[in-house]
């Protein structure tokens, strides 16, 4: 299943650092906002994404050629779990990157609607902050030290829920 | 595309700034809904704007490891409040609600409460609901109607309720995975008829003492997995029962207490197989009957299968079965495994030499013939209980198990003197042990091997029986070394020799213990075997031992 023959359509995606893509449509099309685009046929040829960068852009392409080529359901239950086995280890390396790009990866996906990575990234998101404690979540949330409740606040949020704390 | 400007790759995050927190609701409750309901409720002290994100919270999965949590924080007391506090407070609707009913719940919430927190979701948006007794009581909860009227549920797990459909219940029509276990229809309704009612079914399970009268499963065309109880299957013995036609969609079928001596259930399981066409996957969980074998079975109209996985499990190497696991290897070209797990008393050697005889219609076909229990390698809480003979065992393979219970005298395998030694179960958690005879030396030596291979162990509970053996030879307890145990149960304790020993061991090598319950039948009175329990060394400083009178506190133990 090549979709990198020259004679599909291409899609270019233009970031908001004025980089280039030029992509299959089956590749844009994992994004359920640029494919709504492309069927009200409001889509030019150059779509602008004025709010991503070309770093975040070129990982989330490298994520949607990967989820467009991957074989989909197949008669044989062999090709199917190889697939399956294929895009999760592809998946797990993908999420291998430093929280700034994760984030900056939700966000593009949340724009472009592409749900499976929103799904990717929300758990890789909540499978760094399991269990641990409140000081290394902030770290990981990169959350302001400005923003942090008084004491008393802290104090009267843990007594709220008391169970859930110690 | 893949060249990356190296300038670009700086970050757009400015340092100091929580991005997620921004972000919209509906991303925010993806993160939390996949945490532990106790680790997305303490996000609220993270910063102020992290104050109430936890109240968008659209899943509760209250499971085991969260009643574990409360367990461990000793706080199982305030279970209902928490779920009620929980429901009131969340902002969205709650799309999905588990509920794992363990034993100490039943005295903390009851069958008006669950109603009533299925009440309040049903009319908030309610799409998934799971239900689970894990120690059921006698009762079955009965599920308050207002289900019924749920009409987006797509998604229904119970075990051990019971339903009473209204009679205005038309269905529920966009429900896709069904599974009922131990549930019961009230009145007139019947499990078929409300089967007919949930039409776009994908994924159904129908487990033990859900008895189903009627079925017609030719209307579940959309059915994906089916996992059926034969001896519930109360249709089956309907001679007027409609012949299935087709099952398109069917890839996935698991068939529970098979029994191959039954004209009836083997004609069954082959109609069902014959009726789906793309079926890659057959599970098949034999059980052990006295029955008649049954006469010859016509396998002639099997046709061509898509079979491409086949487990059979408990299979004693009946004739019905070597006819069975013959007709599918014929009949299926594209088989890649077949893994048939044996409980043959006369070792596998001959049934391996029928089963080498076979044809087999797929050239890359494997069988692998497995003994015992060694093929649920994932088992976690294992119960084997009276007249469930266990002839051999390799409890080393079953390295997740966190609960165990064994009936010790129909533990066939202790007795084996080649018996391999237990290496270790480093998730055992709980274990419980049934007539132990403290005076057979076979019994005692493998409960001590039990508890020393697991280094976790925290809750042993064991119930002596009481036997007219001569007491035997000194056991050896020197090789102890450290346990985790907190919790001890030991009953029908009558005060011998070789149940001093191992309480002393246990006392002596437990310094994390917190309470021993002892119930003791002695004969001659309590006071004496208490002189010698005072006598004991423990190591845990807050060690307390209850030695309690007979039968007074279980009164459910005969």
């Amino acid at each position: 299943m090549s979709t990198s023959s020259s004679s599909s359509k291409k899609i270019v995606l233009k970031s908001a650092d004025n980089e280039t893509f030029e992509i299959d449509e089956i590749v844009a099309l994992e994004s359920q906002a640029i494919k709504n685009m492309i069927e009200d046929e409001c889509a030019d040829n150059v779509i602008p994404l004025g709010n991503i960068d070309s770093k975040t852009l070129s990982k989330i392409i490298e994520y949607c050629k990967k989820h467009a080529e991957s074989p989909k359901k197949d008669d044989n239950a062999d090709i199917d779990e190889k697939a399956v086995e294929d895009l999760k280890s592809f998946d797990a390396e993908f999420a291998k990157v430093d929280m700034p790009l994760i984030q900056d990866i939700l966000m593009a996906a949340n724009f472009l609607n592409i749900d499976n990575l929103i799904g990717l990234m929300c758990r890789t998101i909540a499978d760094r902050i399991k269990g641990k404690t409140p000081e290394e979540i902030r770290k990981i949330l990169n959350i302001n030290k400005n923003d942090l409740l008084s004491p008393e606040q802290e104090a009267k949020a843990r007594e709220e829920n008391s169970w859930a704390f110690d | 595309m893949e060249v990356v400007d190296a300038t670009s790759t700086a970050s757009q995050v400015a340092p100091e700034e929580d991005v997620i927190s921004s972000m919209p609701d509906i991303v925010i409750s993806n993160i939390l809904d996949r945490l532990p309901i106790q680790e997305a409720v303490r996000t609220g002290i993270l910063s102020k704007e992290w104050r109430y994100k936890w109240k968008i919270l659209s899943q509760l999965d209250f499971d085991m490891d969260f009643h574990r949590f409360l367990q461990d924080k000793g706080k199982e007391m305030y279970y209902k409040r928490i779920i009620s506090r929980m429901l009131l407070l969340l902002k969205g609707s709650i799309k999905k609600f588990s509920l794992c009913i363990v034993e100490e719940c039943h005295s903390v919430m009851d069958a008006e409460d669950i109603n009533n927190w299925i009440i309040f979701l049903t009319e908030n948006g309610l799409k998934q609901l799971t239900l689970i007794y894990v120690d059921p009581p006698v009762q079955r909860l009965r599920l308050t109607s207002h289900i019924f009227s749920c009409r987006e549920l797509t998604h229904m797990e119970l075990y051990h309720c019971s339903l009473h459909p209204t009679s205005d219940f038309y269905g529920f029509p966009n429900l896709v995975h069904l599974d009922l276990a131990s549930v019961w229809f009230e009145e007139t309704y019947t499990c078929g008829k409300f089967l007919s009612r949930c039409p776009n079914l994908e994924i159904l399970g129908l487990h033990f003492f859900t008895r189903v009268e009627e079925l017609e499963l030719a209307q579940l065309v959309k059915l994906r997995e089916l996992s059926l109880d034969l001896p519930y299957c109360e249709f089956l013995a309907d001679a007027k029962r409609s012949v299935l036609t087709a099952l398109p969609c069917l890839e996935k079928l698991a068939l529970y207490n098979v029994d191959f001596k039954s004209k009836i259930m083997v004609s069954f399981a082959l109609e069902l197989i014959r009726s789906s066409p793309n079926l890659r996957s057959l599970t098949i969980i034999a059980e052990r009957s006295n029955a008649v074998p049954a006469s010859e079975i016509d396998y002639s109209r099997m046709g061509q299968l898509k079979l491409q996985k086949v487990q059979l499990c408990v299979i004693t190497g009946l004739k019905q079965e070597e006819y069975f696991i013959k007709s599918l290897l014929a009949c299926s070209p594209l088989l890649k495994t077949m893994v048939i797990e044996s409980y043959s008393r006369h070792g596998e050697s001959d049934f391996a030499m029928k089963l080498l005889k076979l044809h087999r219609a797929s050239p890359i076909a494997e069988i692998d013939l497995v003994q015992g229990l060694s093929w649920c390698p994932n088992l976690e809480i294992l119960g084997l209980h009276f007249f469930t003979r266990v002839e051999e065992l390799e409890l080393a393979q079953l390295v997740k198990l966190r609960e165990l219970s064994l009936d010790l005298p129909y533990c066939e395998f202790l007795a084996d003197a080649k018996r391999s030694v237990l290496t270790a179960l480093p998730c055992l958690e709980k274990l419980a042990l049934y007539n132990v005879d403290f005076k057979s030396k076979i019994m005692v030596s493998f409960a001590l091997e039990l508890i020393q291979s697991s280094p976790n162990l925290r809750s042993l509970t064991i119930i002596a029986e009481r036997s007219n053996a001569v007491p035997a030879s000194e056991i050896d307890y020197s090789r102890m070394g450290q346990l985790k145990l907190q919790k001890v149960q030991l009953c029908v304790i009558t005060g011998l020799k070789q149940e001093e020993y191992f309480i002393k061991s246990l006392l002596a090598c437990s310094p994390l213990l917190k309470t021993m319950v002892i119930e003791s039948y002695s004969r001659h009175g309590e006071s004496d075997f208490a002189m010698k329990l005072l006598k004991l060394h423990r190591a845990s400083p807050i060690a307390e031992i209850d030695l309690v009178q007979g039968l007074s506190w279980s009164p459910l133990w005969g």
